[in-house]
């Protein structure tokens, strides 16, 4: 062990203290990878949650339907639920229709909703503006205002079909070509549907009934649909509202692991460049790794020391790394806050991604993948650069000094 | 006397593009325990390729070299560095000490290498640098000692572990008259008091005259 600590005050020249500039080599672009992961997976989380929180407050968290199920008994069906469990917070009986529209060739599944009872806006109570459009997405949520285009746009939740169906322009969007549509302000993206054919769909009433239910906690759902699915008919399915919503969190977690990917990317190139630097160090020091091997110490020792020393610099870059992208995450909204006052605009909008603020989130898990996929990936290429030491010749080396 | 080192129609040669370079032509030596030897010859005439094969740094392009009955190019290389350690001292002409580490330290390196507690292996540096008159000077760093006390730091590093050879290549090369024939001394002293063999690789007639045999190289091969 004494040995080992006088081969590594040779390295750092320690002397007594540490020689940060004997660190610093190679391991700043190292310390800025891991910085950027860290961070930037605490913003996707971060992002993740607050969109979670965005949707729980809006959106029904649980959806029953059954064949079975008819107009007739609906209310009593959703009161009897109510009774059984307190979990639910609110039921909502809905009838909806199922239409398979056409456009251009291309099919688009879109799913309309009817409530009863007038409980929310409908669609009815509309005047649509003269030569605007409707745009009618199915995204369930319930917003209604003026699009980019100021056409009159109306988010989901439509009370009456027949009454869309006389709205001389109607437009149909997925989630995705609403997102786009609103950010592009591109009508090209945006599927047209003609009246006709939204008569037709309109002419398919009440395929689907059901109810729309709202939890209390709706992060822990399970127990809930455990006691659900012992009172329903086994006809019923029970739909979460996650999975209700999977493509939407399917995009967010393909845009994460590609954010790994490239964050990984970035950090394999930082330990190309440390391990260039751990062969020049090989190169460098070819007279002390001769003299080791003149005073007898074994080959495999000797890349045990070097092997130590990339550690080193590895571990102490992936600490620092970590830390300051802790710090970044604890700070991201008021560096947010921040940037856009510097620039002078919100770079957080609700209107366009639904959320106004965002915290950086890291879990345990992150951590740990973080750090093993750092440290491991480290250690497999000091080992491989650490073993250029056996190719050190003692003579020939010693002979160039 | 036993015979401690043997070297056998050993040849050295590079390649030079197309050329062969023959810097040692079929030698054989034969080094008993205890003898002190001179190896002089011109620059360029081999002899620093013959102490570094002789001392198990590099390799002969042919021949063999038993030290104590054993080829020591056959040796694996962990036996080939326990040999290094523990039977052979090596003085370079540059000293080649760690600048990082103070000179007690740098003494203590085999020891430490050898597997030896660091108790021991302090107490058994101080005593050595004891020997070559540098007992104050243990926790000084390299580049406060003088040109000869850095070679007698070099010299005690290399008995420390009491090798039963010692070879040194131009150990005076780097310094001045009194501090050569100082250098010089020490390590016949030294030699004797531990009962070490010597080799010394030398152009200086000085050290030459004060050692027991001496033989000339020159072309890659004993004139004697």
């Amino acid at each position: 062990m004494r040995l080992y600590f006088q081969l590594l005050n040779t390295f750092f020249q320690l002397n007594g203290r540490l020689n940060l500039k004997s660190l610093s080599r190679g391991v700043i672009t190292m310390v800025f990878a891991v910085f950027l992961m860290t961070a930037g997976i605490a913003v996707m989380n971060g992002f993740e949650y607050a969109l979670n929180s965005a949707l729980i407050d809006k959106i029904p968290h649980l959806r029953v339907t059954s064949p079975e199920i008819d107009r007739d008994r609906f209310t009593l069906e959703s009161s009897d639920i109510a009774l059984y469990t307190n979990e639910i917070t609110e039921v909502i009986p809905y009838q909806a229709s199922m239409g398979l529209i056409r456009d251009s060739g291309k099919e688009i599944i879109t799913q309309l909703i009817a409530f009863e009872d007038g409980m929310y806006p409908s669609i009815l109570e509309l005047s649509p503006i003269e030569n605007e459009s409707i745009i009618i997405s199915d995204t369930l949520s319930t917003d209604l205002g003026l699009g980019t285009n100021n056409e009159l746009v109306l988010f989901g939740l439509v009370a009456d079909l027949n009454a869309i169906a006389n709205i001389p322009r109607v437009k149909v969007l997925g989630i995705r070509e609403v997102m786009s549509y609103a950010m592009a302000a591109s009508e090209e993206r945006v599927a047209l549907i003609s009246s006709d054919t939204l008569n037709a769909l309109a002419s398919q009433r009440y395929i689907e009934k059901g109810l729309l239910l709202y939890l209390e906690t709706p992060l822990s759902m399970d127990s809930t649909i455990a006691r659900l699915n012992e009172i329903l008919s086994p006809l019923a399915t029970i739909t979460r509202w996650d999975v209700e919503y999977r493509n939407l969190f399917e995009s967010i977690n393909i845009t994460r692991a590609v954010l790994w990917v490239i964050l990984f990317m970035l950090f394999v190139i930082s330990l190309f460049n440390l391990f260039s630097m751990n062969l020049l160090e090989v190169k460098s020091r070819q007279s002390f790794i001769a003299l080791l091997k003149v005073l007898g110490l074994q080959s495999h020792l000797i890349t045990k020391v070097f092997l130590l020393v990339s550690l080193v610099r590895i571990s102490m870059a992936i600490i620092i790394g970590l830390f300051l992208g802790l710090l970044f995450m604890k700070n991201l909204d008021l560096i947010i806050q921040g940037m856009g006052f510097l620039i002078g605009e919100n770079l957080l909008s609700s209107d366009v991604y639904g959320i106004d603020a965002l915290t950086g989130i890291i879990y345990k898990s992150d951590i740990y993948l973080i750090l093993s996929v750092t440290f491991l990936s480290g250690l497999f290429g000091s080992f491989l650069t650490a073993r250029q030491t056996v190719n050190v010749l003692p003579a020939e080396a010693l002979r160039n000094e | 006397m036993n015979k401690i080192l043997e070297l056998i129609n050993v040849s050295k040669h590079y390649r030079d593009g197309e050329d062969l370079l023959h810097v040692l032509k079929d030698i054989k030596l034969v080094i008993h325990q205890g003898d002190r030897l001179a190896i002089m010859g011109a620059s360029g005439s081999g002899k620093t390729t013959l102490l570094n094969i002789a001392a198990g740094l590099d390799r002969p392009s042919s021949g063999t070299i038993e030290f104590e009955g054993e080829d020591i190019y056959k040796l694996k290389d962990n036996k080939l560095s326990i040999l290094r350690n523990q039977k052979i001292g090596f003085i370079f002409q540059s000293f080649h000490l760690l600048n990082d580490l103070n000179v007690r330290d740098n003494v203590a390196l085999p020891l430490l290498i050898s597997g030896k507690n660091i108790r021991v292996a302090m107490e058994e540096a101080e005593k050595t640098l004891t020997l070559v008159n540098l007992e104050n000077k243990y926790k000084s760093l390299p580049h406060e000692l003088s040109g000869g006390e850095k070679q007698r730091v070099a010299i005690a590093r290399s008995v420390v572990n009491k090798p039963s050879i010692v070879f040194a290549d131009e150990p005076t090369g780097n310094l001045d008259n009194p501090n050569a024939s100082l250098i010089t001394s020490l390590l016949i002293k030294l030699s004797h008091e531990l009962n070490t063999t010597l080799v010394v690789v030398t152009h200086d007639n000085e050290i030459a005259d004060k050692m027991d045999k001496r033989l000339t190289i020159q072309n890659g091969t004993f004139t004697d």
